[in-house]
């Protein structure tokens, strides 16, 4: 039970403070269960004691025993209950840390995380970390706390048998180093051989489709097998080894038993008069008797949370940078009125000042590369600039491209017959259903054409001042590509409509044009 | 449960459990009767007269039988569990290959969250025996036995006691019911939570630019949160059947002594009530666990279910001829089936390759699919006989095929010479770089390669394969257009004895086939 002082992460230590109420309640509790615990075995031995000797039953200790088991068993299952909603508050909290990179970051220090990895994380690490600020210190208070608790009702009837159990512990430390030193090797083995079996079956699972395409699925079944085969083999040596440190808490916490059993039962009969183990009542010996599990027991506990204790440590540790996330502003300058001043792109270099209308189509135009995604992103407030400054109206906006996010849901739901009809998603298989056609969260079940007309169905149901859209007639036949032109100009009639695109029809039809050449030269 | 009647090693774990189960409740007994016992004999002149040193050798046997069946028990216990796990996962293995859904489109298994989610059910399954039938057939056996013991001294106490444990069994039985539905509901809630965040982290661009990407994300740790809130209220429920189990042993001991002595039991009489008392106090200790095996039991065979909608249907496979395909007028189709609006026309045979020319989203990939009889074919027979023949004489080449975090020559899956591997990997011009990363017995992973290396690789399988239908889906992608043509050129030059079809959005790379057949746009979307 080595205990490392490490000076804590930002993370754990936010989560420590959050839950320090939480855990030192649950602590309590879990010492007033070990009480209860410690006294109901002490309320049973004295009501032995008096029904053997004299032939009585002790109300006092029938009532002890009661009072005890009830406060043994309540205060268990209120700690419990305290600590999984201390864990559950401090879980949320990492749910908040997600929620605020995610959400409220900058855009492209989000992206320098991995998606699929971050969407694994968020369902993962926050019971974790929550563990790792609870559970596990918990665990270990009570593995210390209950062992003196233990000792010490111990000593109350005879100090001479707490030395002595006292004085396992140093031993059975021994063991526990000895037997360590000999399985840590085999034990590091033995975890990275299991690391490599599950491995070799989730990366065989991963990669399914391309060993059937390939006609592989035979010869990996078969060294899959060979590969359990061998590790379950060696598994069977290793575990011989391994299992001697939970061998050597089962033997002394046995051996405690038996031992005092024997010293005691020779102080009754007076063969022996050792000090502590001669002169005691029934009632005294078997509480000597059964407290001895008891200093045993709560090492037990800890020992099988030390995989919690490890995973949650882990995954306070990559918390770090997802805490770290720092909500970003809007980077526009509220103006009032929509525009840029003196904008510099990162990669197409400086851009035109611009003083956009309360309505209209606009138009940025340009070959590829020359930068007009990323002044519209700018212009939305997606991005902040190199230099300079876009500014806003603070109006309502709506982003049309094709790989827009789609919350779920009926077309229905989104749009109206007509709009659907004009852009041609209506006369497509997909939406064969018409407007009770289903579309699933975040649109993967839909191209990137269909998912950009339906972003601007959305945009022209939405009371949106401001609809941004890129590129929103590529990969679009001429008919939807019409459809598409004719919603931009009906929404530019009451709302400012700024496009980024090739299209040269498109682009004829805007109020404003604004052609962005290509440059090679970077900015500072 | 039969498997520890029939099986050799689930018999000795079960019998060590057993044995360990009694010696632990027998230990804790028979030390409290020992102790009464001297301490009346101690009373009298009798203390000299008493047998001493039995009762005491047995307390030290029965504590070194506990240690040692409990060493047992665990070893034997987790042999037999690792051995159930080499029989499980080779017959998982072999039932998902042959499963339909394995050939569908969209393998959710390679993402990193299904894949745990997917192992953790596997896992569930595979410890099955050792985490939940076994404690539970030890502790009720060990029970047997101080019930009859019980019957034998307080007979009188034996109905109380099995009326209240088995109220007590009921009760922590229902709040694990109740913790079973909250872990679940968090299980689906963290995997919705997963999900969604990492969509919208692929559309983060057009949620800030629409203005709603803080209202949704919101949402989406609204739904993490109700997932954590669940899990911390079912840990609460396990929590409290634990703590009412815990009452058990204690109470049955006190009735026990009590009822003894109402039945008017006195002194050395009262001492095998005194065994069975101790006995149940014991027992107590070895119920504790029954609520986290009850759990697990849910959990176990949640997972079971699961995982048994893989079923191999993989049909019979008449033996391959020439692999020829003609087809005409054949419909476009999206994943799911639906028709996309327009049809090809070809003829592929060995010797004379076919290139499918056009856009992404045209359903190209999905009629290879369907050719390589991966995919439902809808229009009559299949062109190869059958879809399991398909399957049989086809080599799928996808455009998303993974690399196997294995050695070079794993990854080649071929049996092929040496000398042939690195022919097929110079054809593909990756023979310098596995060069580089130390020849054919290097380990490679995903992330090591990069997209155009990986595709090069995929190139040299399709080189080496010994199928005589081989189906190229975009094997231009993330290669520069000259070299892409440079490894297409000498691909078909080698595989001249076979039949090919590629679909590609590629002119040039199309043009090297003997014919280009244009797919029809979509209606809807063009072409770029």
């Amino acid at each position: 039970m080595t205990r490392q002082r490490k000076t804590l992460s930002a993370a754990q230590a936010e989560l420590a403070a959050l839950s320090r109420d939480g855990r030192r309640a649950a602590l309590l509790l879990a010492l007033l269960s070990r009480a209860g615990r410690l006294a109901s075995g002490l309320s049973l031995a004295t009501l032995t004691g008096g029904i053997v000797m004299e032939g009585t039953v002790s109300a006092p200790a029938l009532f002890a025993l009661g009072a005890a088991l009830c406060t043994a068993s309540g205060a268990a299952a209120a700690g419990e209950a305290v600590a999984a909603r201390t864990e559950g508050r401090a879980a949320a909290r990492v749910v908040s840390w997600f929620e605020r990179l995610a959400g409220r970051a900058r855009v492209d220090e989000v992206q320098r995380f991995d998606a699929g990895d971050l969407a694994g994380r968020l369902a993962r690490q926050p019971a974790a970390a929550a563990a790792a600020v609870v559970t596990v210190p918990n665990a270990k208070a009570m593995s210390a706390l209950g062992l003196v608790m233990a000792l010490a009702a111990m000593a109350l009837f005879s100090w001479q048998a707490a030395l002595l159990l006292l004085l396992c512990l140093p031993v059975m430390i021994l063991f526990f180093i000895l037997v360590g030193g000999l399985t840590r090797h085999r034990a590091a083995l033995q975890e990275e051989a299991l690391q490599r079996v599950s491995g070799s079956f989730a990366e065989r699972v991963r990669c399914l489709p391309t060993l059937l395409a390939c006609h592989a699925t035979e010869r990996e079944a078969e060294r899959l097998e060979a590969a359990l085969a061998e590790h379950e083999a060696r598994s069977r040596d290793v575990l011989k080894v391994a299992f001697l440190n939970s061998g050597v808490l089962d033997f002394f916490s046995s051996l405690s038993v038996a031992m005092l059993a024997v010293f005691l039962g020779l102080g009754h009969l007076g063969l022996a008069q050792v000090p502590g183990f001669y002169g005691l009542t029934l009632a005294q010996s078997l509480s000597v008797l059964v407290l001895a599990p008891e200093v045993f027991a709560p090492l037990r506990r800890f020992a099988e949370i030390y995989h919690t204790a490890a995973e949650g440590q882990a995954a306070l540790d990559s918390l770090e940078e997802v805490r770290a996330a720092a909500p970003a502003a809007d980077p526009r300058l509220p103006t009032g009125r929509a525009g840029a001043r003196g904008v510099v792109l990162a990669h197409a270099g400086a851009v035109q000042d611009l003083d956009l209308p309360e309505r209209g189509l606009v138009a940025l135009t340009g070959p590829s590369g020359c930068g007009k995604t990323s002044l519209l992103r700018v212009l939305a407030g997606v991005d902040e600039a190199a230099a300079g400054h876009a500014f806003t109206a603070g109006r309502k906006q709506a982003w049309a491209a094709a790989d827009a996010w789609q919350p779920g849901g009926r077309l229905g739901g989104m749009t109206d017959a007509a709009t659907a009809q004009a852009l041609g998603l209506l006369s497509e298989p997909r939406f064969a259903d018409g407007l009770s056609a289903l579309i699933a969260q975040g649109g993967a079940d839909l191209s990137g054409g269909q998912r950009l007309r339906l972003s601007l169905a959305r945009a022209a149901a939405s009371d949106a001042g401001i609809v941004f859209a890129d590129e929103p007639t590529a990969k679009l036949d001429a008919q939807a590509a019409a459809g598409v032109r004719a919603l931009l100009g009906r929404l530019a009639e009451t709302r400012l409509v700024i496009v980024a695109t090739h299209d040269a029809e498109l682009a004829a039809a805007a109020r404003i044009r604004i052609p962005l050449a290509h440059r090679f030269e970077e900015a500072a | 449960m039969t498997a520890f009647i029939d099986d050799r090693r689930w018999r000795a774990a079960l019998v060590l459990a057993g044995l360990s189960a009694l010696s632990g409740v027998l230990l804790v007994g028979v030390s409290a009767w020992f102790l009464g016992a001297v301490a009346l004999a101690g009373l009298g002149p009798a203390a000299y007269a008493f047998s001493f040193h039995h009762p005491a050798a047995i307390v030290r046997l029965l504590a070194l039988l506990r240690t040692g069946t409990k060493y047992g028990e665990r070893i034997a216990g987790h042999a037999a569990a690792l051995r159930d796990q080499t029989r499980h996962r080779g017959r998982l293995f072999r039932r998902m290959a042959g499963a339909e859904e394995s050939r569908a489109a969209g393998w959710q298994l390679a993402r990193a969250d299904r894949l745990q989610s997917f192992l953790d059910e596997v896992e569930a399954v595979d410890f099955a025996r050792l985490r939940v039938v076994m404690p539970v057939l030890a502790i009720t056996g060990a029970g047997l036995l101080v019930a009859v013991l019980t019957a034998f001294t307080v007979p009188l106490a034996l109905p109380t006691i099995l009326g209240q444990g088995a109220l007590l069994l009921f009760a922590a039985e229902r709040l694990c019911a109740e913790a079973d539905i909250r872990a679940r509901k968090a299980e689906a809630g963290r995997r919705e939570a997963g999900e969604r965040l990492g969509q919208q982290l692929s559309g983060l661009v057009s949620l800030e630019g629409g203005g709603e990407r803080t209202l949704r994300l919101g949402e989406t740790a609204r739904i993490s949160r109700a997932a954590e809130s669940a899990a911390a209220a079912g840990r609460a429920r396990l929590g409290a059947a634990d703590a009412l189990l815990s009452a058990l042993g204690p109470l049955a001991a006190a009735l026990v002594l009590v009822l003894s002595q109402i039945g008017g039991m006195r002194g050395e009489a009262l001492l095998p009530a005194v065994l069975a008392a101790f006995s149940w106090l014991a027992l107590g200790e070895l119920i504790a666990p029954l609520a986290r095996a009850s759990f697990a039991r849910r959990s176990a065979r949640r997972a079971g279910e699961a995982l048994s909608v893989w079923v191999d249907d993989d049909e019979e496979v008449s033996p391959a001829g020439p692999a020829e395909i003609a087809v005409s007028g054949l419909p476009l189709r999206d994943p799911q089936g639906h028709a996309l609006g327009s049809s090809v026309t070809f003829a592929a045979r060995p010797g004379h390759p076919v290139a499918l020319l056009g856009p992404s989203g045209c359903g190209k990939t999905t009629l290879l699919k369907r050719l390589a009889g991966w995919l439902p074919w809808q229009e009559g027979p299949h062109p190869l006989g059958s879809a399991a023949n398909a399957r049989a004489a086809s080599h799928l080449s996808l455009h998303d095929a993974a690399v196997l975090d294995a050695t070079v020559r794993d990854n080649l899956f071929s049996a092929a010479s040496g000398e042939e591997l690195w022919r097929a990997l110079e054809a593909a011009e990756l023979a310098e770089r596995i060069r580089e990363a130390g020849g054919l017995d290097a380990r490679i992973t995903q992330d090591m390669l990069s997209l155009g290396e990986a595709r090069r690789l995929v190139l040299a399988r399709a080189c080496l394969s010994a199928a005589p239908l081989i189906l190229l889906d975009e094997p231009g992608e993330h290669l520069r257009i000259d070299q892409a043509e440079r490894i297409l050129r000498r691909l078909l030059e080698r595989l001249s004895d076979r039949t090919i079809l590629l679909v590609t959005h590629e002119r040039r790379l199309a043009a090297l086939a003997a014919t280009t057949v244009h797919t029809a746009t979509t209606r809807g979307e063009r072409e770029r």
